[in-house]
């Protein structure tokens, strides 16, 4: 998967399939949301990382 | 004889030494108002009345052989659901663990029983700790005393419901995210979640293990702290130091977490500077302080807890999902995706955002102030959808950092409780306690009770 793209319905039922959970297609747009908004969340993560570099002692 | 339960532990405590009240006087007039009001509240999901009042018994044995076992001995207590209780079933609030009866006591379950204490039952608690309230299951949500439409937050919703609904006094609940200290909110009673790592969580079902932690729910901090005090095995006692005032006591003031938010109710700014006003009067210093955007805590425990609860459900979710109620489903499956890495610089930016709020303690502050949730609670139709619904709080933040919190009372909004945070350095939670105290005996807020159902 592109980190650098959100990700895509195809993307969270390959991994559900992967893992053996059944993702029922009514949930899958909801799940999709979770994690576009867990996506963001990992990229700002970065960014926060990258801006305080060598900064582990403030 | 439900008037005993408008005793505090440490006016019962004496009077059970004292052979003036007994164990099962206390646990009888808790049964009777569980019967009376818990219909309404639904607070419990087991109500253990046979061992409640065998433990009773035991207590008052006990106590006329001069054996006395702690600041609990006697003391009527409830459990959340999530606890692992030998002799009561435990379904960690779903239906995939309906019936189901684990071999032992959670490790502070045990040491409640240790000490003396009457586990009155099981609490209600959203499935598996996540989110809620949902409909979807054989067990409805906890009702707010305060207004029985409303829901109480969580995930210690039956925790705070049979506090505040006045069921008893101190319950045991669990703080991932906020699950103790926005439910003590919501439903206008005290809400503690000591340090990261300060009590053991063998027996715990675990949802996000570098956050999860013990929390209590009570009616006042001073039976917050004796129940700490009763499970923790530390020869320091946290109950029993209070100050005389908070002269020279630094507060820092994080309103910028609030006070600009768009989602905060408007009646939280008034209440909140209030409050400051409050330990400004009591002596203390009180000074705005800059914590970092709320929202960079919010990204990192959010990577967190997801990449760490799909992983620990990931099999039983394959098992059985369909069991699972629907948004509980949807929402822990939303770290699918997440990876190795995106776990790992979210722990980072932890470590990072950690040291940031530690920098306010290393200057000076004793305590930061900041709000709690950022409305009063809402109506049960509001969460009637397919998607999870999250109302604005500031209690992640605190699990990200592992710093100790309590929740407390900080005003009302057309009958319903506001609440704020106070939060402390790290294994700092005897000075905490004591300036809560301080704070709380100012406030007449613990006297102010929900309308009788």
């Amino acid at each position: 998967m592109d980190k650098d793209k959100p990700p895509r319905i195809e993307d969270i039922e390959a991994a559900a399939a992967r893992d053996g959970i059944h993702l029922a297609k009514e949930r899958a747009p909801f799940v999709l949301e979770g994690t576009r908004f867990l996506h963001d969340a990992a990229r700002r993560n970065e960014r926060l990382i990258a801006e305080t570099e060598g900064a582990d002692e403030p | 004889m439900s008037a005993l339960l408008d005793l505090s532990i440490s006016e019962a405590a004496p009077a059970l030494r004292q052979r003036q009240l007994s164990s099962v006087d206390l646990t009888e007039a808790c049964l009777a108002r569980i019967e009376a009001r818990d219909p309404i509240y639904r607070a419990f999901v087991h109500v253990a009345a046979e061992q409640a009042l065998a433990a009773a018994r035991a207590a008052d044995a006990a106590l006329a052989h001069g054996e006395d076992l702690g600041p609990l001995h006697g003391i009527p207590i409830g459990v959340k659901d999530l606890f692992d209780t030998a002799d009561m079933p435990t379904t960690y609030g779903s239906d995939v663990f309906s019936g189901h009866r684990p071999q032992a006591d959670a490790a502070v379950v045990a040491r409640l029983r240790a000490g003396g204490a009457v586990i009155l039952g099981k609490l209600e608690t959203y499935e598996f700790a996540m989110v809620g309230p949902v409909f979807d299951r054989s067990t409805p949500p906890a009702a707010n005393p305060w207004k029985p439409d409303h829901f109480t937050g969580g995930s210690s919703s039956g925790s705070a419901a049979a506090v505040a609904g006045g069921l008893l006094r101190p319950a045991l609940g669990s703080d991932t995210g906020g699950s103790a200290r926005s439910p003590a909110a919501y439903c206008g009673v005290v809400g503690f979640k000591p340090t990261y790592g300060a009590l053991p969580l063998d027996g715990v079902f675990p949802l996000s293990p570098s956050f999860d932690h013990v929390g209590f729910l009570s009616a006042s901090v001073t039976e917050a702290l004796l129940t700490f005090d009763a499970i923790s095995g530390r020869a320091e006692k946290l109950a029993g130091n209070p100050l005389p005032d908070l002269t020279g006591i630094r507060v820092g003031y994080a309103r910028n977490w609030f006070a600009v938010d768009p989602q905060t109710h408007p009646a939280m700014l008034p209440a909140m500077d209030a409050a400051a006003s409050l330990f400004s009067l009591l002596g203390a210093r009180v000074e705005e302080i800059p914590l970092p955007d709320v929202s960079r805590f919010e990204a990192a425990g959010a990577v967190i807890i997801h990449a760490e609860a799909y992983a620990g459900h990931k099999a039983l979710m394959a098992q059985h999902g369909e069991r699972y109620s629907r948004k509980v489903f949807q929402n822990i499956l939303s770290g699918l995706l997440l990876d190795e890495t995106d776990l790992e610089t979210a722990r980072q930016a932890a470590v990072r955002l950690t040291g940031q709020v530690d920098a306010h303690f290393h200057s000076g502050h004793d305590v930061i102030l900041t709000a709690n949730t950022l409305t009063p609670a809402l109506p049960f139709p509001h969460f009637q959808t397919d998607a999870a619904v999250w109302t604005p709080m500031r209690t992640l933040a605190f699990n990200v950092t592992g710093h100790p919190v309590f929740a407390l009372p900080a005003g009302f909004h057309e009958g319903l409780p506001l609440g704020l945070q106070l939060v402390g350095p790290r294994h700092g939670e005897a000075r905490l306690g004591a300036i809560a105290q301080a704070y709380e005996a100012a406030t007449d807020f613990a006297a102010i009770k929900p309308p009788l159902p």
